[in-house]
């Protein structure tokens, strides 16, 4: 099934393996991406969510089908993934490796960068003496700098507490609003889910097992009576896939 | 004026100990070289360096150089095999299924034994320097080439995903990702290939003892060979000026070396 048309990521009948002698991760997955939409992928753990951005990123290669992505693409990871030996400033300069620019303008964007997320005081520390909200402010400045058109989220506030994960929740919301990026965001927080996307695809034993379309205006809060029915719902999904 | 507030770090251990020079220099060089003089002394009954062996120093000082000479040329050598040999053990499973038991056997395999072959093998190139330096390199290679091997299982997912993500090069990667984060394991790696360095260096520069009497095999010129003719004439002053310099040495390049490179590679670690 062609379900690329306008879309920046197309997965056409996916499937993974990572070995031929074991069980497939992901099995005949499709869907396909619209420019600036905001796309949750939740689900049990072990269900492959992380597997889909490694294949959509390309750093795992589909084992059958194709994914087409035609976008400029960059990733923020669940530990940020931050070099120790790099200052925060440097961290965020990895950013450039692959569209290199002269120093000057690599220093104003990357403190720019940093300036957006709020930790621009920030430039010259080291990542252990970062809290873990600041590391995560820091991969998503790292990523920003080379202005995708993709942005991937793989579980970027699963180490964070909850007023942490609650105040960065609202700095991607922002982010979506201001930037003209497509997100595509795994998440083990359904609540989380509901404040962020356009659509949630519920993934499990393999599969897209539900998707969800949230219509509910932005900004949005997780005690409205609106998303509080969605995450119900989801968490319902969410359960008959886990079984 | 105030003494400095430093640091001891243990590579086989992960704490790092407050110190000051003073302590550092009491218990890293002037207490080791008293107990191994002290033992010295007591086994050989030489209780006093005479005066004519202060004559003696420089020549112990040039002999020190040269064995540090070897050592370093056997060392740079097996990090410049070690490293790769590593990184191709830790490529994929299959390869690493090959080669990890391998490098298990030949990193088990006692050197010494095959010594004399080694040497007649390089009495034959015309280079018996080399057969020192490859007995001191096969001792060394393999801490190195394990530490890789142990700094790539260590690196976490992510961070190795993110060089490509990033789109750096193949050598993009290893200049600023996997270099760096193989500092710690290879500084650590180092410590260890030295020490097994020190130890071979003795044998490897008495090659008298190993070369069949037909090689005309002679030693060569270092601290080690000194070590062990003192030891045979029985000249026990030598014997001692001669560990006095080689623990002077060893402590010197722990303090020198080691130490600010094991607190430097505090800052490559991931948490």
């Amino acid at each position: 099934m062609d379900t690329s048309g306008e879309s920046l990521l197309t997965f056409n009948n996916v499937s993974f393996a990572y070995d031929r002698s074991l069980p497939v991760v992901l099995n005949d997955v499709s869907f396909s991406l619209k420019p600036r939409s905001f796309t949750v992928i939740v689900g049990p753990s072990g269900g492959g969510k992380s597997t889909l951005l490694r294949l959509a990123i390309g750093l795992d290669k589909p084992t059958e089908g194709s994914v087409e992505n035609r976008a400029r693409t960059r990733m923020v990871f669940q530990s940020g993934a931050l070099l120790p030996w790099r200052t925060a400033l440097e961290n965020v300069k990895l950013g450039f490796a692959d569209h290199h620019k002269d120093a000057g303008a690599e220093n104003r964007e990357a403190y720019a960068a940093l300036a957006e997320l709020g930790i621009r005081e920030f430039a010259d520390a080291y990542p252990r003496n970062l809290s873990g909200g600041q590391r995560q402010r820091v991969g998503i400045a790292r990523a920003l700098v080379a202005q995708p058109e993709l942005m991937l989220l793989d579980e970027p506030f699963s180490a964070l507490d909850g007023e942490t994960t609650a105040r960065l929740v609202e700095e991607v919301e922002r982010l979506y609003r201001s930037q003209n990026m497509t997100f595509l965001m795994v998440s083990h927080s359904v609540e989380d889910a509901v404040v962020l996307a356009d659509e949630i695809f519920v993934i499990g034993k393999g599969g897209i097992a539900g998707k969800m379309t949230v219509d509910i205006p932005r900004p949005r809060r997780r005690d409205d009576p609106m998303a509080l029915r969605m995450v119900t719902h989801a968490k319902e999904l969410i359960a008959r896939v886990s079984h | 004026m105030a003494l400095k507030r430093l640091h001891y770090y243990s590579h086989r251990g992960q704490h790092k100990h407050p110190t000051t020079i003073v302590h550092r220099v009491a218990t890293g060089v002037v207490l080791p070289a008293a107990l191994v003089l002290a033992a010295g002394a007591i086994a050989t009954t030489a209780w006093f360096v005479p005066a004519t062996y202060t004559a003696q120093a420089g020549t112990l000082l040039l002999a020190l150089g040269e064995s540090l000479l070897r050592l370093f040329g056997a060392y740079v050598l097996s990090l410049v095999i070690g490293i790769p040999l590593g990184i191709l053990a830790e490529a994929n499973r299959r390869v690493e299924s090959v080669l990890l038991p391998v490098y298990d056997v030949l990193e088990s395999m006692p050197v010494l034994a095959f010594f004399p072959i080694i040497i007649i093998f390089f009495l034959h190139s015309g280079w018996l320097e080399g057969a020192a330096l490859f007995i001191i390199f096969f001792s060394m290679i393999w801490n190195i080439a394990f530490s890789t091997i142990g700094g790539l299982k260590q690196m976490p997912q992510d961070v190795r995903a993110a060089g490509r993500v990033f789109g750096l090069s193949a050598w993009g990667r290893f200049r600023q990702i996997t270099l760096p984060a193989l500092f710690p394991p290879l500084v650590t790696g180092s410590i260890l290939s030295l020490a097994d360095g020190w130890n071979v260096l003795i044998v490897a520069e008495a090659l008298h003892a190993y070369a069949p009497a037909t090689s005309g095999a002679g030693d060569l010129f270092g601290i080690g060979s000194i070590l062990v003719s003192a030891s045979a004439a029985g000249n026990n002053a030598l014997l001692l000026s001669a560990m006095a310099i080689l623990v002077v040495a060893i402590a010197a390049i722990n303090i020198a070396v080691w130490q600010p490179l094991l607190a430097r590679a505090e800052r490559y670690k991931f948490e």
